[in-house]
């Protein structure tokens, strides 16, 4: 066996050119799957950053009533305790924040709009969404105060300055009608449309007066670190929660269910790129291995001449074959991460493209690509099985010939 | 021309070889062809929704609207449209000019009140335009001046309304004046427009006049031309139209001028032409590996040729002529394939509505792939021409090596 092994490698160093060839095919096969791979997967954890930080946490707690209304955002259904939520979910490694969410109207100058205002508690939003950072104009809420922050797009609609002062009409908690002026402290341009288009942000101790709310919110948003998979998290919370009847925990993913099937429908079409990128990589892969071993059925030839059983000669060419996807694989994954490593740290920066072009809502114009360990593995493990699988072919056929037919053969 | 002959029977010769190289040249222009037309398919079926729906080739409005277009103004609107209208009929290359009046309304249902988007178009003008007719999927279109109207089926469903049920609507009218109206619903279309089919209702636009007390006015006039590529030329004679109608309080705008949506689309277009030139560069690796590859075997024959007497630069034109048969065949070949692929799919389309459902771009739910020069014509040429070059990289060595060397090689 160590003599094939060292036939096999004797064979690889002595064809050096061909050996490189082969495996550079499988090398930049592999660099690219990887580099897609990382690009897509980035683009998608981008999306859901901007969606955990700004719109959903992790988590919500809300009443079962309020859940199944979502849309129409009733105040009736609200959390008449969230302190008691919050001791239960004390210890749990669980970060909150108090949000009530209405549907209110805006008037400013002739017309009105309706919006989605959402009151939050300066002090600890911050801990789970990142909106403050995102200001683009003014500054952002203060507790306590009679003051409005709105998504950029909504502002220009309303053609409204900071400073200036508009009217929210809405429905108190039990249906009469509530108007307040409100001073627009700030304006937000964030990363996410749906904040930008139609919602308004104000402190939740004004909303708490203003609704008849009396302690009661409409949500608590959750954070926990392990908001990738919340599934097992979320069932330990909503157990934990039981002794508080008529509460439910949402993941993000729920809440953003939505988004999850853009996503998917996207993922469907980059599915579709990974696959392409796939079959060229596989295809320059094979062909290129298939001829290498081609190319040589008359040393095959020469070898059973001289009387080296077919499983030896077999053997030799897989160890061959394995060495080369070794190799190929090594290069590959090894540039492949390094691209990698950049467009995960460094970015792609596409600002020369985006430039000129408004789309309406902050977009860095640097993309960001992700680590996705599978594929990567992946890759590598394909790459190096592929190459010994397309070897076996031509060997076993030129196995198959008879000894002077192989040393004839061209 | 005794080489062009001495390179067929080459190839005809190595049939094995040049069938490997030439499967991976056609592969990769296979999925190079799917791939542009998936993205002509995305991109123009957009470009189209867009068009047809929401700015037609070239839109009418009165000036002030657009400032204004959140609060909805029904007093900015196109006063007298038909004559504005037939006006713009009169040139030629008009396929469609159609008047629209955009409301919002609030529904009173089973005690929840949903927002609505209400459209008052002209059912008949629009079979050029919007094509109603053809999405819809239940029922009638309704009759002119009649109390009737058409729900997009994601409202009807939310509704829980059928056809032959009657609804009341509340709206602001054109004087900022309360007014309501009870219709009765006698089709439910299904848009083609996800956006379209969340919140988008249908009616006669001289009902909607009536219901919003508006008097032969349309919130905008859309035209929609054969040919695409003539919009600012159209655009700049509409709007000497309507400068010599005396109509100066109307703006006339072409569709790419129309906010962020045009922006949008080249958006898109960078984003796909950089995974684009990902791709290019894959597929150029995949075909120059397998053309080295090629040459670099048959050393021995150049060293053969060599001695025979065959001059370097007949060599290098002996294997570029090979190349370039093996590419443009398979070129072509890979085009055929791909066009297979794709002209079936472009009838049927690739279906994501399962998944784009609640997405409120103007993207079909259904993609269809679409050929064009790019995604045919020049692939194969680009094809053609990278593994035409790519001879040249090892020919060009071997040719230099004395003759006794390549002969000796292995």
């Amino acid at each position: 066996m160590s003599f094939l092994l060292s036939l096999a490698f004797k064979n690889l160093s002595r064809y050096r050119r061909r050996t490189m060839i082969t495996a550079g095919a499988l090398a930049v096969g592999l660099i690219f799957f990887i580099f897609m791979d990382g690009w897509l997967q980035g683009a998608e954890r981008e999306s859901e950053r901007n969606i955990i930080w700004y719109e959903s946490g992790s988590a919500k707690v809300m009443t079962s009533e309020y859940l199944d209304d979502l849309k129409t955002m009733p105040l009736k259904h609200a959390i008449e305790n969230p302190d008691a939520v919050e001791q239960v979910l004390e210890g749990t490694g669980v970060t909150t924040t108090r949000r009530t969410v209405f549907a209110g109207e805006i008037f400013y100058g002739e017309g009105s709009l309706y919006v989605k205002v959402v009151a939050v508690d300066p002090q600890t939003d911050g801990k789970i969404y990142r909106l403050s950072e995102t200001v683009a104009e003014g500054r952002y809420l203060e507790p306590d105060e009679q003051g409005v922050v709105l998504g950029e797009w909504l502002a220009q609609d309303l053609g409204i300055q900071v400073g200036e002062e508009i009217t929210i009409r809405t429905r108190t908690r039990y249906g009469a009608f509530q108007t307040f002026d409100l001073i627009v402290v700030g304006v937000l341009n964030s990363p996410n449309p749906m904040i930008n288009k139609g919602t308004a942000f104000i402190p939740l101790s004004l909303a708490d007066e203003l609704l008849e709310m009396e302690g009661a919110v409409t949500e608590l948003t959750l954070y926990f670190p392990e908001w990738q998979n919340p599934e097992s998290k979320i069932q330990s919370l909503q157990d934990r929660l039981s002794v508080l009847p008529g509460l439910t925990v949402e993941s993000w993913k729920d809440l953003a269910r939505d988004f999850l099937m853009i996503a998917q429908a996207k993922s469907a079409g980059s599915g579709i790129l990974l696959v392409l990128v796939f079959i060229i990589a596989a295809v320059g892969i094979s062909n290129t291995m298939l001829m290498a071993v081609y190319e040589r059925v008359r040393e095959i030839g020469m070898m059973r001449a001289m009387g080296m059983k077919d499983g030896a000669i077999r053997t030799t060419f897989l160890f061959e074959a394995g060495g080369i996807g070794l190799i190929g694989a090594v290069i590959g994954v090894g540039l492949g991460v390094v691209i990698n490593w950049l467009m995960v740290t460094r970015g792609i920066d596409m600002t020369a493209l985006m430039g000129q072009m408004d789309i309406g809502y902050r977009v860095t114009g640097i993309f960001y690509a992700a680590w996705h360990p599978q594929a990567i593995v992946g890759g590598f493990v394909f790459g190096v099985i592929a190459a010994m699988l397309f070897s076996i072919i031509p060997s076993s056929r030129a196995l198959k010939m008879e000894i002077t037919d192989c040393l004839r053969y061209e | 021309m005794k080489l062009a002959k001495i390179a067929f029977r080459n190839i005809r010769r190595n049939r094995r070889r040049s069938l490997l190289s030439g499967t991976a040249i056609a592969v990769a222009t296979m999925a190079i062809t799917f791939l542009f037309s998936y993205i002509a398919g995305f991109i123009g079926d957009y470009e189209t929704n867009v068009v047809r729906y929401v700015t037609g080739h070239v839109r009418v409005r009165n000036i002030e609207y657009d400032e204004n277009e959140q609060l909805n103004p029904l007093h900015l609107s196109v006063a007298n449209y038909d004559e504005v209208i037939r006006e713009l009929e009169s040139e030629q290359g008009v396929v469609a000019a159609v008047p629209r009046t955009r409301f919002f309304t609030a529904i009173y249902r089973n005690d929840q009140t949903y927002g609505g988007v209400g459209l008052g178009v002209d059912f008949e003008r629009e079979k050029q335009m919007m094509k109603i007719q053809d999405s819809l999927e239940q029922g009638s279109l309704p009759q002119a001046g009649q109390r009737q109207m058409l729900l997009s089926d994601g409202l009807a469903e939310e509704l829980d309304l059928e056809v032959g049920e009657r609804l009341t609507l509340l709206t602001k009218n054109k004087y900022m004046g309360m007014s309501g109206m009870t219709f009765t619903v006698t089709g439910i279309v299904r848009f083609q427009v996800a956006g379209f089919n969340e919140s988008f209702f249908l009616m006669p636009i001289d009902t909607a006049a009536r219901f919003l007390k508006m008097d032969n006015e349309a919130t905008e006039v859309l035209v929609m031309l054969e040919d695409a590529k003539l919009v600012d030329a159209y655009a700049e004679k509409a709007a000497g139209i309507m400068s010599s109608l005396g109509r100066d309080e109307l703006s006339v705008l072409a569709w790419t001028k129309v906010g962020m949506i045009y922006g949008l689309i080249r958006y898109a277009q960078n984003i796909y032409d950089i995974f684009a030139l990902v791709f290019f560069l894959l597929a150029s690796t995949v075909i120059i590996n397998t053309t080295m590859m090629v040459i670099y075997e048959r050393m021995r024959e150049i060293g053969t040729v060599a001695a025979m007497g065959m001059t370097p630069r007949e060599i290098v034109r002996l294997f570029f002529l090979e190349a370039f048969y093996i590419g443009a065949i398979a070129a072509f070949v890979g085009v055929l394939i791909g066009m297979g692929i794709t002209i079936p799919l472009s009838r049927i389309g690739i279906d994501l509505s399962g998944a784009m459902e609640g997405v409120s771009l103007e993207i079909g739910s259904i993609i269809y792939p679409q050929l064009n020069i790019r995604s045919t014509v020049f692939v194969f040429f680009y094809a053609t021409i990278i593994a035409s070059l790519a001879s040249l990289i090892p020919s060009r060595r071997a040719a230099k090596i004395e003759p006794v060397e390549a002969l000796r090689s292995v």
